[in-house]
């Protein structure tokens, strides 16, 4: 049974369309992640779970109850703020045990399950610090604490780990995953961070000007992208535009290229990505290739060395294409060359332009 | 820059010391004069038997102070004083606070502008015309009693001049500025993401105003109310206007002091010791209350 | 970079600017500067204006709002001021303190026309020497609401009359309060012989006060507002209120007395201009300036019997305050002790205490 459902939610301030008829199904217990680009609509989505803000349009049920009537603290809900929020007239207990006092929760029963909470955090022996004693990452586990004591139906995070720097976040990104997995909990993360997504999540939906653009798992998502944004958005996706010609997808200059995928009718214009790191990048003029490869000839304009990786931009036409080969130690490709670029017809992702 | 041996100063070079210096001195040096001197000046008249000037001779003598002690009358009206400042501090809390927090977290943009003015408006006035304009309101025939038997005739005189309510009108009146100022300052620097997850986690607006809000304004409460208990505590003119033959407090007893006889002395023991308590309530009080929020 | 010697510089620059700016002021050649109640008499504009065109003398003025303030102002503040104004009750003490100079009076020509009582009146004079000379004197009584009064009372006792409980007002000054409670128990105002007397009259007050004044101003706008039917008054200030504001009150002296005030002005000690001080103090006892003051804006009587005899008929100073019959029981205010006035202020804070219980 779906936890949370959201059904055609609409949300226009003055006359920006913040969200239109947004759909989706958040499944019990799942990690799901809403990703996109800042004005996305992605955080007004999620503080319309919680009740921070009020739909124009639409229904928003949790456990199968409709919640566009009740007001935040009576849904049930647990929240982490991308600036943790902690109370700062209040220690660590306090603060955790917050969500527990308010319930009128004993003392005793309070005690222990505060320690629970800040054991699963891994957090124990903090207690009587105060918020502004305490480290990023020590501020952001106990905002998490602070939001699970209270065993919520659905735990919201408003871009948790921004202000994280890039050793903690990847560190935090494990624990989250490690907890939301023996919590159970419907967990609901918004991020602008597509490499983040697609580590911690279960699903992802992929929101763009207030529209729910992509939905499915971080597999599917970035290896069969619908629309050039989500190609574009996820990973380094080259672009290639042409028509289409006998099943075939005639690029301008006459190349064509092969899909795995149906590219549409006759004549249609379509557009073809391809992810930087499925091409082959060799000298030109080698071997010919086999049945199900596609291939295209460029020159190299520079490359930038990333440390495991090296990405080449090369020319074709008047475009700069990209390509991510693995350092294997081979010896850099010189500026000017001339090289061949082929990947498998499979790796031919039509998309919506 | 040149590096200097300031003790205590690592680093700040000499022309920046110089420059601090400058900018800053002169704010010290009219405290001391306008403040610190004369305050200490009459301390030491307080423990004088006369002031000090011309052919006057003067000993010293505790007898300012014990005279406190000595006569009931100023216990009573010191006691009075205190009360008065009190209950002025909590009306200008009761009315000015929920002021302050629709300011500060309810209303945005243009209307925020326009509401401070209107809040800053007696500012502008003079006490003494303020104060005479709620004789106006407030007295036998006045524009309120004249209100009130137009809507219901024969409604009879008010009786609201002269009392200790129109006292505390008028101060209150005049002094609730302050403490809506302050804690706005207060409360427009809480976070609002705090009280979202005050809120998320199950809290009610009331208990979120008592165990979130209330404790991160307390310091700008306070404030408010040090600046509004003291001034009253010393006030004579507002109560003399507004509450005639009860309008007599601790501040016109040491006025008297100053202008209907010359006896600085008693006048500044009298000072030194409201001083005293004021301190002393501080002292007392500011962790007292701390510690229950 | 700011540099020592830049600093010592802008401070010199400030102190020698601040040094000139008193020494100018100093010796502005052709001024006096008087120290006198606010919009008593001295600072009318006509009458400046007069002035200066007979001497060519201009006149500042300083201002006091209490008799306490005016003697502090004197020992703050030597050779500050030209003329002051001050009460006989305290002339004395100035003396004694040597805030005040012995005045020549020869070339005054108004002063051989000041009536011999007032001219010689003993705190005025000390060894033989003129240290004040005499301005105007008034009396400190009560004034009734006429529309409140068919008949005008003629006993003091009508201020304690159970009738006007809560009708009174009442003038927040201790010595006053005190002088009309001994007028009521038949005492000396200026040493009361019986303080238990005195407690017990001053207490009886506290049904009948409905407010205090402590201002002509503030008078006016209680009585107009009809907050009060009887309030304790002065001569000089009833007189103005009748006049120029029209309201409808008359002023009493009682059987029983009332208290008599009598102002001097006198010439204080390291006068810039004790020349102009004497030209002024003439002009403020002639005639000329007096009837105008007293017939268009309402003035105290003048010591000048002379200048009070070329009032119309009917003026107040004349009819009631240059009848000798109605001031034979007025006793004036003498010099009291600094420990006379403390206790009868601390009476009168303890009065007011206990008033408001």
């Amino acid at each position: 049974m779906a936890q949370v459902t959201l059904h055609e939610v609409s949300k226009v301030f003055g006359r920006l369309k913040a969200l239109d008829r947004v759909s989706i199904q958040f499944e019990d217990g799942e990690f799901y992640a809403l990703l996109g680009p800042s004005g996305s609509g992605k955080t007004t989505l999620l503080r319309m779970i919680a009740g921070f803000e009020i739909l124009d349009s639409g229904r928003i049920t949790i456990a199968g109850e409709p919640v566009e009537d009740k007001p935040v603290e009576k849904r049930e809900i647990g929240m982490v703020f991308q600036n943790y929020a902690l109370f700062p007239n209040m220690n660590v207990f306090d603060n955790v045990a917050f969500g527990l006092s308010v319930r009128g929760t004993g003392a005793a029963e309070t005690k222990r399950r505060v320690g629970e909470s800040l054991e699963l955090v891994q957090l124990v022996g903090l207690d009587q610090r105060k918020p502004h004693q305490l480290s990023g990452g020590q501020k952001q586990r106990v905002a998490l604490a602070r939001a699970l004591v209270t065993r919520p139906r659905v735990l919201l995070l408003d871009e948790p780990l921004g202000a994280l720097d890039k050793a903690l976040r990847v560190e935090m990104q494990i624990e989250l995953k490690r907890i939301q997995r023996n919590v159970a909990i419907t967990t609901i993360f918004v991020t602008h961070d597509q490499e983040e997504a697609l580590t911690l999540s279960d699903r992802i939906g992929i929101l763009n000007n207030g529209r729910l653009v992509q939905e499915g798992s971080p597999h599917e998502i970035y290896e069969r992208p619908t629309s050039a944004f989500t190609a574009r958005f996820l990973g380094d996706a080259n672009l290639l535009r042409g028509t289409v010609r006998n099943g075939f997808v005639e690029l301008a200059d006459g190349t064509r290229l092969s899909s795995a995928m149906p590219p549409g009718a006759e004549g249609t214009p379509v557009v073809c990505a391809v992810r930087a790191e499925k091409i082959l990048l060799e000298s030109a003029g080698g071997e010919a290739l086999g049945q199900g490869e596609n291939e295209l000839p460029a020159r190299v304009i520079s490359h930038i060395f990333a440390g495991s990786s090296l990405t080449y931009l090369v020319g074709w036409r008047d475009e700069t294409l990209k390509v991510h080969v693995q350092n294997r130690g081979f010896e850099v490709i010189p500026e000017g060359a001339a090289v061949r670029l082929s990947w498998p017809t499979g790796d031919t992702v039509v998309v919506q332009p | 820059m040149a590096r200097s041996a300031v003790a205590g100063a690592p680093g700040i070079s000499r022309s920046r010391l110089t420059t601090i210096m400058v900018l800053t001195g002169p704010a010290y040096i009219w405290l001391v004069v306008t403040v610190l001197l004369p305050l200490s000046v009459m301390l030491y008249f307080s423990f004088l038997s006369d002031v000090p000037i011309g052919k006057r001779v003067a000993v010293l003598t505790i007898e300012n102070y014990a005279a406190f002690f000595e006569k009931d009358f100023y216990r009573i009206l010191m006691l009075r004083s205190f009360r008065l400042g009190a209950e002025v501090t909590f009306y200008c809390f009761l009315f000015g606070f929920p002021c302050a927090y629709v300011l500060a977290k309810v209303i945005k943009g243009r209307w925020r502008e326009a509401l401070f003015l209107l809040i800053i408006l007696p500012f502008w006035s003079n006490a003494l015309v303020r104060i005479f304009s709620w004789t106006m309101v407030l007295r036998g025939n006045g524009i309120l009693e004249r209100a009130v038997n137009w809507l219901i005739p024969d409604f009879g005189p008010l009786g609201l001049m002269f009392t200790y309510p129109a006292i505390i009108v008028g101060l209150v009146h005049s002094y609730i500025p302050y403490m809506i100022l302050t804690c706005y300052i207060s409360l427009q620097a809480i976070d609002d993401h705090l009280i979202e997850a005050a809120r998320s986690l199950g809290a009610g607006r009331f208990t979120v105003l008592r165990r979130l809000v209330l404790p991160l304004a307390f310091p700008g409460i306070l404030a408010g109310a040090v600046l509004i208990f003291v001034p009253v505590l010393g006030s004579f003119m507002e109560p003399r206007i507004l509450g005639g033959r009860i309008g007599t407090f601790i501040g016109t007893i040491i006025e008297d002091q100053f202008t209907a006889v010359f006896n600085w002395p008693l006048g500044a023991a009298l000072s030194f010791i409201m001083l005293g308590i004021v301190l002393l309530i501080l002292l007392i009080g500011v962790p007292a209350v701390r510690r229950v929020i | 970079m700011i540099s020592r010697k830049h600093i010592f510089r802008t401070l010199s620059f400030f102190v020698l600017s601040l040094g000139l700016l008193i020494g100018a002021r100093q010796t502005f050649a052709a001024e006096i500067r008087v120290l006198n109640w606010q919009g008593y008499g001295t600072d009318e504009a006509w009458s400046l204006e007069a002035f200066k065109k007979k001497t060519g003398i201009a006149v500042v003025h300083d201002y006091f709002n209490s008799e306490q303030e005016m003697l502090t102002k004197l020992r703050t503040n030597p050779g500050a001021y030209d003329v002051v104004l001050i009460n006989s009750s305290y002339t004395r003490q100035a003396i004694d303190e040597g805030l005040i100079q012995v005045i020549d009076t020869s070339g005054m020509k108004n002063v051989p026309d000041l009536s011999p009582g007032m001219r010689n009146n003993e705190n005025f004079i000390k060894a033989g020497k003129t240290y004040s000379i005499a301005w105007v004197w008034g009396v400190t009584s009560f004034a009734v609401d006429t529309g409140d009064f068919k008949t005008l009372p003629d006993s003091i006792e009508v201020l304690w009359d159970a009738k006007y409980a809560g009708r009174v007002g009442w003038r927040d000054d201790a010595v006053e309060a005190v002088q009309f409670a001994a007028i009521a128990t038949g005492q000396d105002i200026n040493n009361p012989a019986d303080f238990g007397l005195i407690r017990e009259k001053l207490r009886a007050l506290k049904p009948q006060i409905r407010t205090f004044w402590s201002s002509e101003d503030e008078w006016n706008q209680f009585f107009s507002s009809n907050e009060f039917d009887l309030a304790t008054y002065w001569s000089g200030s009833a007189s103005r209120s009748k006049t120029q504001f029209k309201l409808p009150l008359e002023f009493i002296i009682p059987k029983e007395g009332a208290i008599g005030w009598l102002d001097g002005l006198s010439i204080a000690t390291g006068a810039p201009n004790a020349e102009g001080a004497r030209a002024f103090i003439d002009w403020m006892i002639d005639p000329e300036f007096y009837v105008e003051w007293d017939t268009k804006i309402g003035a105290p009587a003048s010591a000048n019997a002379k200048a009070n005899a070329q009032l119309p008929e009917t003026a107040f100073n004349r009819a009631v305050l240059g009848n000798p019959k109605k001031i034979a029981k007025v006793q004036f205010m003498g010099p009291m002790s600094g420990q006379l006035r403390e206790k009868m202020l601390e009476l009168w804070q303890e009065t007011k205490t206990y008033m408001q219980q």
